[in-house]
C-alpha cells in the first residue's frame, strides 16, 4: 500500500517536473539552432518547481533505499502545518478552554447551583447500574489523563517548561506521551460501550425541543419534563460519541504513522485530532461542572447509582413515570439512602 | 561568523552515493536510518537530475518550532542540532520538515518513535566536543576539529558543497558563470529564504 | 466507590496489555527498511 502510494507520488512528482519544463520552455528552445542540445534549457530551477507545486504536493523522485518516504525531496506544506500547530491551534485551544472556564465561573456566580427545590424525600430510585457507571468512570478517568497529556503537547512548552526546566519537563512529557498512547485503548473501548449502551435514550425528539425552549431548567427556574436523558445530556452524548470516534481514528493514524496515509494525511490527522480534542475538552468542562457543583443531587446518579425521587420528579419527570410504571405503583425499587448501590 | 549551509549542484551530481556512504561510515549510522540520501528526479528521462539531500539547517527551523519539548538548538554557526536526551520521539519534526530530514529508530508511534536522529553537519550534539558519549549518540564532531562535513569532502564530483553560505554561494555562482548553466541552489528558497542569482 | 476503582484498574490493565501487544509488533527501522541483501 505504502509502495503504491510512493510510486504514485513519484509519478506525480516526475510529471510535475516535466510539466514545469513544458510550460516554462517551448520545445524548440531546448535545442540550439545548429541542432545541439542546450543544457541550460533542460535545467530546472527551484522556483519553477515550487510554483508548479502551489499548495500541497511534493517534489519527489527515485531513491535506492527502502524507506520510500525519503523519495520526497522538498515538501513545502510542512510550513503551513507548523503555522497551524504553533499559532492557530494555541489560539483555538486557549479560547475554547479558557472561554469555557470563564463562562462556567460566571454562570455559577450569576445563576448559582440548580437546587432541588422540593428538597430530598429520602426515597431513592436507581438511575445508572453498575456496568453503566463502570464504563462511564473508565472513560472519564482516561479522558482526564488523555486531556492533560494532550494539552501538554500543545501548551506544555510555553506554560509548563519555564516552571519545570527542560530536563524535568522532557521527562514528564515522555511519560505523558506513553500514558496518552496506551490509555487511548480503554478510552476508545469506553466510548464504544457508551455508544451502544445509551444510544436508545439519546435519540433527539420533540420533548427535547420543548425542553430547550423552556430553558432546560438552567436558564430560569422552570422544570421542563424530560425522559432519561434531557437535550443537554443528548448533546453531550453525541459530542462524546462523534468526537471520541474522531479523535480515536485520527489518533490511531498518528500512532501508526504512514501506514495508511502520506505526509499530507499525517498533517491532516494531527490537525483534526488537535482541533476536535480541544473542543472536546471545553465541552467536557461543561459536563463536569453540571454533574458536580452545577446541580444539587446530580453527582449521586453516577457516583453511587441512585437518585432521590424528588430529584427525578423535578428534572426527569417522564423518566420517573416510566420507571414507576415498569416496577409497579408501590415503588418496589425504593432504596433507603443507607444502602449504597455498588 | 560563518553561517553553515549545504548546496548540492544538481547539474553535477552523478548519484554515486559517496556522500551517503561517507555519512553512514563516519557517524556509525544504524541500518534503517538515512541521514543523507540521493534523490533522482526524472530517472532515465531527459532532464534527469540527482540531488543529495539531508538536513538543510534552515533559518527559523520548522522542526525546532514544533518540537513539544524544545530539544533543538542552533549553534553560533547556524547549525541546527538537537538533544536526544530531551527528545520524546513524537514525530512532529518530521511533519514540519520540508526535506524529510528527521529519522526515527521505530516505525510505529506507540509511546515513542525512539530518539530522533538527523544530519548534524558533522557537528555532534550537546555533549562535550569529541567525547565518547557525543560520538555514540550523534556521531562525529568534525566541526570542532575545524573540518567540514564528510559527505561534502567525499563528493566525487564536488557537487555537494558544505561550509559558510557566502563562500559556497560564491563558488556556485562562479561555476554557473563558467559553464553557462545551472538549476540554482535547490532547497535554498525553502531553507534559507534566499536564492543565488545566476 | 468500588465501581470507580474497578474502572481505574481496568483502564490501567487494558493500557498495559495494549502496550505489551504493540511493543511486540513494533518494528525497529533496521528491520522495516532493510532488504534481503542486508545482514543484520
Amino acid at each position: 500500500m505504502a509502495r503504491c502510494l510512493a510510486r504514485a507520488r513519484f509519478i506525480i512528482g516526475a510529471w510535475v517536473v516535466l510539466l514545469a519544463l513544458a510550460i516554462a520552455l517551448p520545445a524548440s528552445a531546448q535545442r540550439n539552432p545548429d541542432g545541439s542540445v542546450n543544457p541550460t534549457a533542460s535545467a530546472v530551477k527551484e522556483q519553477q518547481l515550487l510554483d508548479a507545486l502551489q499548495s500541497g504536493g511534493s517534489i519527489s523522485g527515485r531513491v535506492s533505499i527502502p524507506d520510500q518516504k525519503s523519495a520526497n525531496l522538498i515538501h513545502p506544506a510542512g510550513r503551513d502545518w507548523r503555522q497551524f500547530h504553533e499559532v492557530t491551534l494555541r489560539w483555538i485551544g486557549a479560547i475554547a478552554v479558557l472561554g469555557m472556564l470563564i463562562i462556567l465561573v460566571a454562570f455559577y456566580l450569576i445563576r448559582g447551583q440548580v437546587k432541588l427545590e422540593s428538597g430530598y424525600s429520602g426515597r431513592r430510585i436507581v438511575r445508572f447500574n453498575a456496568f453503566e457507571r463502570f464504563v462511564h468512570w473508565m472513560t472519564a478517568t482516561c479522558f482526564i489523563i488523555l486531556a492533560l497529556s494532550g494539552l501538554n503537547i500543545t501548551f506544555g512548552k510555553p506554560l509548563l517548561m519555564p516552571l519545570l526546566g527542560e530536563g524535568a519537563f522532557a521527562a514528564w512529557a515522555q511519560w505523558a506521551k506513553y500514558a496518552h498512547n496506551y490509555l487511548s485503548f480503554p478510552f476508545a473501548i469506553g466510548v464504544f460501550c457508551v455508544l451502544l449502551m445509551w444510544i436508545g435514550g439519546n435519540i433527539p425528539n420533540k420533548v427535547d425541543v420543548e425542553w430547550l425552549k423552556r430553558g432546560g431548567g438552567i436558564v430560569g427556574h422552570d422544570h421542563p419534563p424530560a425522559y432519561r436523558f434531557n437535550a443537554g445530556q443528548k448533546m453531550i452524548y453525541w459530542i462524546v460519541v462523534i468526537g471520541g470516534t474522531a479523535v480515536a481514528i485520527s489518533g490511531y493514524l498518528l500512532m501508526f504513522p504512514f501506514y495508511a496515509t502520506g505526509i499530507e494525511g499525517m498533517q491532516l490527522a494531527q490537525t483534526v485530532h488537535a482541533i476536535i480534542a480541544v473542543l472536546f475538552v471545553a465541552a467536557m468542562l461543561g459536563h463536569i461542572y453540571i454533574g458536580t457543583i452545577g446541580m444539587e443531587g446530580a453527582f449521586e446518579a453516577m457516583g453511587e447509582g441512585t437518585v432521590d425521587v424528588n430529584w427525578a420528579k423535578e428534572h426527569h419527570a417522564l423518566w420517573l413515570e416510566q420507571e414507576m410504571a415498569r416496577t409497579g405503583p408501590n415503588e418496589s425499587q425504593r432504596q433507603p439512602m443507607a444502602t449504597p448501590a455498588e | 561568523m560563518a553561517r553553515m549551509k549545504f548546496l548540492c549542484d544538481a547539474d553535477r551530481c552523478i548519484e554515486c552515493n559517496a556522500c551517503v556512504t561517507a555519512c553512514k561510515n563516519e557517524n556509525e549510522v544504524p541500518w534503517g536510518i538515512n541521514r543523507r540520501r540521493v534523490v533522482t528526479i526524472n530517472d532515465g528521462k531527459p532532464g534527469e537530475r540527482s540531488i543529495s539531500m539531508a538536513c538543510m539547517h534552515c533559518t527559523d527551523a520548522p522542526c525546532a518550532a514544533v518540537c513539544p519539548v524544545n530539544c533543538f538548538y542552533t549553534t553560533a554557526d547556524a547549525v541546527v542540532l538537537h538533544s536526544k536526551d530531551l527528545c520524546i520521539g513524537c514525530g512532529y519534526c518530521f511533519y514540519a520538515c520540508p526535506f524529510g530530514a528527521p529519522q526515527y529508530p521505530k516505525v510505529g508511534n506507540f509511546g515513542s518513535r525512539g530518539k530522533m536522529d538527523k544530519c548534524t553537519f558533522c557537528a555532534g550534539g550537546p555533549e562535550a566536543d569529541g567525547s565518547t558519549a557525543e560520538y555514540e549518540k550523534y556521531g562525529a564532531n568534525r566541526l570542532a576539529e575545524g573540518k567540514l562535513p564528510l559527505c561534502a569532502e567525499m563528493c566525487s564530483t564536488k557537487s555537494l558543497l558544505a561550509g559558510d553560505g557566502d563562500i559556497i554561494a560564491q563558488i556556485y555562482k562562479e561555476r554557473v558563470t563558467r559553464r553557462g548553466y545551472g538549476s540554482g541552489a535547490w532547497g535554498w528558497q525553502t531553507a534559507y529564504r534566499e536564492t543565488i542569482a545566476t | 466507590m468500588k465501581t470507580f476503582l474497578l474502572a481505574c484498574v481496568a483502564a490501567v490493565v487494558i493500557a498495559t496489555v495494549a502496550g505489551f501487544a504493540l511493543n511486540a509488533v513494533q518494528k525497529p527501522a533496521e528491520q522495516a527498511y532493510s532488504t534481503t541483501g542486508v545482514r543484520l
